[in-house]
């Protein structure tokens, strides 16, 4: 008990002592963390944004003309059994009428003897359901289907929404990756300066019989507290900046508590490795 | 107290054919055999680079010679784990060459790491710190920092960190080097305290310095060996 007294009373002192260097050091950690975690709520934010407007996708099928109105509710029923269909909804063509009516505030099919405009189903999706390659192959079974004529959704669109969700999911692993590799590297330098610093003390007491580990707990906890601070200040920082912002038509997403508390005991796992890497070459 | 059980052994330090040669292949050593009784003191003189410093360093366990076995308290430390080397170093003290005391600490703060490192209780480290400060007439400097203390203070209080921590032997290279006449006295003195209370000493000195001790044999270290 006495020794843990002593290393991290050891370790706030090194930290301390050094003000300038303690405080650039927990600086710059803060900077690139905040980096990373204004990237996570900004990578939420957009599959929240892309879940919002996945959600009014919906499939329009047109029916053929030749299709007997007796037969209708047959292929309505085939539709609804498919693999991923919430619900399927029977557009007449009256209701078809009417919609291009309430559309264009005007009947722009008056004088003509029949009604041009086909009958269709519209198709809503369960909640998994909407990617390209599950919408592609409903397309293709809702094609085998008699009476079928024509099908229709956003199909180029959804493609390109969801090359841009992966483009945002492979930016955040990468500047995840290079800002962990950044943090340790900084932690890593401010502690090895700090051993340096202290040479003197560290071979006096490795004389004096103190173990490696021993000698690096300081240190090592150094970089714990950099990095843990770091991490804490940096959401405190989001909050209260995102709590002051909005934006209309779209949400900032905020990870779940749980998530932050798992970020901020990795930024610590972060720095203990750069506290101990920092402090190896110090012991040799 | 986390104090190495220490074997009851006849040589406290026993140094069998060591050679070890230094930067350029130059030879230091050259199948060097010394053995220090326990209990007793021993006087090493040589000229700056017979190498009394190397030896210091051999016996600490940061030099590693190119052969040849070195024992301390009975452990053959270059051939024992580092724990156990570790153990060894809490029963060694030293003054002088690599053993400096830490320069922005204050002389309580010198002494206490080694009372810590026993896990000793910060009470029982205090009486034991003002204890050993009175006895060496440094209590007056105790919140000074190292380097703000004279150079016969800064060997005393290394004397010091031998004394709190009860190390039986104790390395001494140049105790008397720059120190005013009046100093050197008072550095004799206690190093015959401490020689006369048990503890054996190896004290390297380049000349003939006036040394003496109790119950010390002289040596002299040139040509890679001592006579």
């Amino acid at each position: 008990m006495i020794k843990i007294f002593y290393l991290i009373g050891k370790s706030a002192t090194n930290i301390v002592a050094r003000p300038l260097s303690a405080i650039t050091s927990f600086l710059s950690l803060l900077l690139l963390l905040l980096m990373f975690d204004m990237v996570w709520i900004s990578s939420l934010s957009a599959e929240r944004y892309y879940e919002r407007i996945a959600a009014d996708i919906d499939m329009e099928i047109f029916l053929d003309d030749t299709l007997a109105d007796s037969t209708v509710s047959g292929v309505l029923g085939t539709i609804v059994e498919m693999d991923g269909v919430a619900d399927a909804r029977y557009i007449s063509k009256e209701k078809a009428r009417d919609k291009l009516y309430s559309l264009m505030g005007a009947d722009l099919l008056d004088g003509l003897e029949d009604n041009p405009l086909p009958r269709s189903v519209i198709i809503t999706f369960e909640n998994d359901y909407r990617s390209s390659a599950n919408l592609a192959t409903l397309k293709e079974n809702l094609n085998r289907i008699d009476g079928v004529s024509e099908i229709y959704y956003p199909e180029e669109w959804l493609e390109k929404i969801e090359m841009t969700r992966g483009l945002i999911f492979k930016i955040v692993v990468f500047l995840g990756i290079v800002i962990s590799l950044a943090v340790v590297l900084n932690l890593l330098h401010s502690i090895r300066l700090s051993a340096r610093s202290r040479g003197q003390e560290i071979l006096q007491h490795r004389l004096l019989g103190a173990g490696k580990f021993f000698i690096s707990i300081p240190y090592i906890l150094e970089g714990l507290f950099y990095s843990l601070t770091a991490a804490a200040v940096g959401w405190l920082i989001n909050f209260y900046a995102f709590e002051r912002l909005t934006f209309r038509d779209f949400e900032i997403i905020f990870p779940d508590p749980t998530d932050i508390v798992y970020f901020c005991a990795a930024a610590g796992l972060i720095g203990l490795f750069g506290g101990y890497a920092g402090i190896r070459r110090s012991l040799r | 107290m986390d104090k190495v059980k220490l074997k009851v052994i006849e040589n406290i330090v026993e140094l069998i054919d060591v050679n070890l040669s230094g930067a350029a292949g130059k030879r230091i050593f050259e199948g060097l055999n010394f053995s220090l009784p326990r209990g007793k003191s021993a006087i090493i003189q040589g000229q700056t680079g017979a190498g009394k410093t190397s030896l210091t360093e051999v016996l600490i366990g940061i030099k590693r010679p190119d052969s040849g076995m070195v024992a301390v308290f009975g452990t053959d430390i270059y051939r024992s784990r580092e724990s156990r080397l570790n153990r060894v170093r809490r029963n060694i003290g030293g003054v002088g060459g690599i053993f400096q005391p830490i320069a922005y600490q204050t002389v309580i703060e010198n002494l206490s790491y080694p009372l810590i490192l026993r896990g000793d209780r910060s009470s029982k480290r205090k009486t034991k710190i003002m204890e050993v400060l009175g006895q060496l007439s440094l209590l007056h400097k105790k919140d000074e920092q190292a380097f703000n203390i004279s150079r016969g203070e800064q060997i005393l209080l290394l004397l010091g960190r031998a004394i709190v921590a009860d190390q039986p032997l104790i390395l001494i290279d140049e105790p008397l080097a720059g120190l005013d006449p009046e100093m050197s006295d008072i550095v004799l003195e206690k190093l015959n305290r401490l020689s006369v209370a048990g503890h054996s000493l190896i004290v390297m000195t380049a000349g003939q310095t006036g040394i003496q001790l109790t119950d010390a044999a002289e040596y002299k270290m040139s040509d890679g060996g001592m006579q």
